[in-house]
């Protein structure tokens, strides 16, 4: 009996003493914030300092003439320090659905990848605003800006050692801009002013656009345009299980929902690179894990963008490891907007879009949604080519503070428009821990002019079902784009045939300034255009409310060196001259 | 014995194919269209119409529902289920991949879950309204309430908070590198193990406590046996045949629910893979995951059963 009490007695000490430690964790660890936001506060939560990132220089828009050559092979200033070795490994938000990067609109794959492709042309890995060769070491565009010559680099070889020819770079192009049955391209709409690619030798590539476009360059330039091999996707069909590419490292192994293990190539045509041995990126979903796994180096980097940091990891990090950890934030290039459904009432009517435009909180929505962190403005983020000055954004309806004037004309305008009571309507979100937060948001928001939005939050599948539908009339959206141009932000969602066009916005003279300003080849010019296209959707239109533009969060050890954060998601991906420190 | 296993067998065939079809026609009515979920997913801005459809006839989804599910039905007792419509690599190494990790990590949480659940049970009944019974209560209640992603961010917090430690990333096979792999799976299965004690500890104290009640426990006090013995070669030998019951169908539970902890631990089982089929419509994928769960169920059912008569010597079958 005795033996007995004494092994319930130490069983029981045991466990109380278990629950003493587990509730006595160290507070010189604070818990990691939580992935899912608590739904938002009212504006008056404890203010933020805001962070602002320093604001970009406009995105290069280079004139078509004169050539430009290639940028020298020495590498980078830091090069006499640099070390050879080591294995950069990543945190990675999510399992790549497949490989075929010309075939898919997710990070998950572009950035698992990016590293063992080279694209035409890219942007500077640590100036991000000047675009550099990349397969191409100089292009030449005609006096009239619709023909592209590229001359490729010479004696660059595939990772299974073929030789790169123009060929490659014709069938890619093909892939993506004129895609066949079998294939889809979500680039298409961003390469739809191109009329024909061809090859004039074998290592010069010439291509044809319809009209003039002063975003030919940038867009090519993106990490979504890699060149991928002919005989790969002759032979395949497709690369959705192949990764064959020309870039610094070559796929070693994928362990499906585990890992994406590259390895240094060393045919990598710029001698001495890389530096590193490889890159590895670990999936990791969840935010909390990613988060420990780098406290506890077992990632030496978080990925960029918002599947980075939130910004309490960023801040807890710059509080507790200063010395050993260096964090960033970025512009994202991806935006949170409410778009509006034209065709459907009550949204209709503009006086109702413009009390919805003029009810929401800006910097409530930056505090809330992005804690502190992000930007706000029109459809231009801040610092890119037409965006609206900051200091005129301020004076404009829907960015005055205090909020006083906006909301009590906005409740003018619902009266008019005959809702002096407000009225219901449906708002579609998209699930998801980023997302969810959203719909919240500008439902409270809408609640101060008497608008009672019922907020429907659906999976994916089913969200892109019932956005393509138009079936809503009022839905949250928001995508990190490609490049922060106004062929992007304004013909995608505000020209009729804009792929973005959830809101179903049809104005002829619109759609002629968008368009003007795609051939407008003068930066200066362009950029009056696109900001005068903005003045009038916000003096007249309102078919988009836009709430913030996002800003990346991240953090890599300070062994990492020579690595600069990108802007937007789709460059920086190579790592080629990145190093790490012994 | 040997009449009953085969017919049992059997009888699984028509649960399966009832299971089958059910899963096949909830995929199909759930809202949501397959082809732009695989084609465009995020970049559904860039899929025409012509490219939806085709894809669609590609996936025979113009035919009768009944073909389309016989069809299929063909194709899995051929055992080729296809490959999937994401990634286009076959079904089978998509499961081959992660039902390993997923069983690994069931079975050491059914053994964690047991190594702390019976004792606990057998010693909270034995020392009923005590402080010790008190303690193991609140301790099971505590691994009922807390949620078991919770209490693995919790694991991991101490882990990096405490020892600055976490982990490999990836997964280690067992017989791949077994230390590695045991540092990975110890810590989910502690989290899942101590999450499924709290039912099994509170069954395995209530049978207890009514098997001590019983005249041959009395008779067993009064022969002077020791209580070590009484206790687990009488009473818990009796006790525990709904507790193994209960084992069974949380096994069957976990092998496709242990979702939330593989996400935490970073671990690819099947649970992740099954969440992401479906949200990515991937139809072979979840038909044949369902399908496979429901086989464990069967399975372990039927051996749950086979375990009784091994335990229980008055339980026979024919």
């Amino acid at each position: 009996m005795s033996s007995i009490i004494r092994q319930s007695r130490l069983l029981g000490i045991v466990m109380v003493a278990a629950l003493v430690l587990a509730a006595c964790a160290p507070a010189a660890a604070p818990a990691p914030a939580p992935a899912a936001p608590a739904a938002p506060a009212a504006a008056t939560a404890t203010p933020r300092p805001q962070v602002i990132p320093t604001p970009l220089a406009p995105l290069v828009n280079p004139t078509p003439t004169p050539a430009r050559s290639a940028a020298p092979t020495a590498t980078p200033a830091t090069a006499s320090k640099a070390q050879y070795g080591g294995v950069l490994t990543i945190g990675h938000f999510a399992a790549p659905p497949h490989f075929d990067v010309h075939q898919v609109n997710t990070a998950a794959s572009l950035w698992a990848i990016g590293a063992a492709y080279s694209d035409l042309l890219q942007y500077d890995p640590h100036k991000n605003s000047e675009i550099i060769p990349d397969l191409a070491e100089r292009w030449e565009a005609s006096a009239d800006a619709k023909t592209f010559t590229f001359f490729l680099r010479k004696g660059v070889k595939w990772h299974d050692g073929k030789p790169l020819t123009a060929d490659d770079v014709v069938v890619s192009y093909n892939r993506m801009a004129f895609p066949d049955k079998a294939t889809v391209s979500p680039r298409q709409s961003l390469l739809s002013n191109l009329s024909k690619i061809e090859r004039v030798n074998d290592t010069t590539v010439r291509f044809t656009l319809k009209d003039p476009q002063a975003s030919f360059i940038p867009a090519i330039a993106n990490g979504y345009m890699p060149i991928m091999p002919k005989h790969v996707i002759e032979a395949k069909g497709d690369m959705k299980n192949d990764v064959v590419g020309t870039g610094p490292f070559k796929l070693k192994r994928y362990q499906s929902g585990i890992a994406v293990e590259l390895e240094k190539n060393p045919d990598y045509f710029v001698k001495g690179l890389p530096y590193l041995d490889g890159v590895t990126h670990f999936i990791v979903a969840d935010w909390n894990t990613r988060y420990a796994a780098l406290k506890a180096k077992r990632i030496l980097m978080t990925n960029p963008g918002t599947p980075g940091l939130t910004t309490d990891m960023r801040v807890a990090l710059e509080k507790e490891m200063p010395d050993k950890i260096t964090t960033w934030v970025h512009v994202h290039l991806g935006n949170i907007i409410t778009e509006m459904n034209v065709n459907l009432k009550p949204f209709d009517d503009v006086r109702v879009r413009k009390a919805v435009h003029l009810a929401l909180d800006r910097k409530a929505g930056i505090d809330v949604l992005q804690q502190g962190a992000g930007l706000y403005g029109y459809m231009m983020p801040p610092g890119t080519l037409g965006a609206l000055p900051q200091a005129e954004i301020d004076k404009l309806p829907g960015y005055r503070y205090p909020k006083d004037q906006d909301i009590a004309d906005a409740k003018k305008l619902l009266a008019d428009a005959g809702y002096p009571n407000g009225f219901d309507t449906k708002l579609l979100n998209r699930a998801g821990p980023t997302f969810v937060p959203r719909g919240i948001f500008q439902a409270d928001q809408l609640k101060k002019i008497g608008i009672r939005t019922q907020v429907d939050t659906k999976e994916d599948t089913s969200f892109y079902d019932d956005l393509f539908g138009k079936k809503y009339p009022v839905i949250t959206y928001g995508e990190g784009e490609t490049i922060g141009d106004p062929d992007v932000y304004l013909y995608q969602y505000l020209h009729s045939k804009g792929s973005k066009n959830f809101s179903g916005f049809a104005n002829a003279e619109i759609d002629k300034l968008i368009e003007q300003q795609s051939r407008t080849l003068d930066v200066k010019e362009r950029d009056k255009i696109a900001q005068d296209i903005q003045r009038r959707l916000l003096n007249d239109y309102y078919p988009i409310a836009h709430i913030l533009h996002l800003v990346g969060q991240m953090a890599a050890w300070k062994d990492v060196r020579n690595y600069d954060p990108p802007i937007g998601l789709t460059n920086n991906l190579q790592f080629a001259d990145v190093w790490i420190a012994k | 014995m040997q009449r009953y296993i085969i017919r049992r067998l059997l009888l699984a065939v028509p649960v399966l194919i009832g299971v089958s079809f059910t899963i096949f026609i909830i995929m199909r009515v759930i809202p949501g269209d397959i082809a732009l979920a695989v084609l465009g997913g995020e970049g559904s801005a860039g899929v025409s119409q012509e490219k939806l459809t085709a894809f669609r006839e590609q996936l025979g989804l113009n035919k009768p529902v009944y073909q389309q599910y016989l069809s299929w039905m063909w194709d899995f007792v051929r055992l080729d289920p296809g490959k999937s419509l994401q990634s286009g690599r076959p079904v089978i190494a998509h499961i081959r991949d992660t039902f390993p990790v997923t069983l690994e990590l069931v079975i050491l949480s059914i053994v964690v879950s047991l190594l702390i659940a019976l004792p606990i049970g057998v010693l909270s009944a034995m020392r009923q309204d005590t402080w010790v019974d008190y303690v193991f209560r609140v301790v099971s209640i505590g691994g009922l309430a807390m949620p078991v992603f919770w209490t693995g961010t919790l694991i991991i917090m101490v882990l990096v908070g405490t020892f600055g430690w976490l982990p490999p990333l990836g997964y280690a096979g067992f017989f791949e590198d077994p230390l590695v792999n045991l540092q990975q799976v110890i810590w989910p299965s502690l989290a899942m193990g101590y999450y499924l004690s709290a039912a099994v500890s509170r069954m395995t104290r209530s049978q207890m406590l009514e098997v001590l009640r019983q005249d041959y426990i009395r008779t067993a006090w009064s022969k002077g046996l020791r209580e070590r013995v009484i206790m687990y070669r009488h009473a818990l030998k009796n006790a525990i045949l709904p507790v193994v019951t209960l084992t069974g169908i949380q096994f069957g539970v976990l092998i496709g629910g242990a979702v939330l902890v593989e996400i935490v631990f970073v671990l690819p089982g099947m649970g992740t893979e099954l969440i992401q089929a479906i949200l990515r419509r991937d139809y072979p994928i979840v038909q044949t995951i369902v399908l496979l769960i429901a086989a464990v169920y069967v399975l372990v059912n039927l051996g749950v059963d086979l375990l009784y008569a091994w335990l229980d010597p008055r339980i026979r079958y024919t």
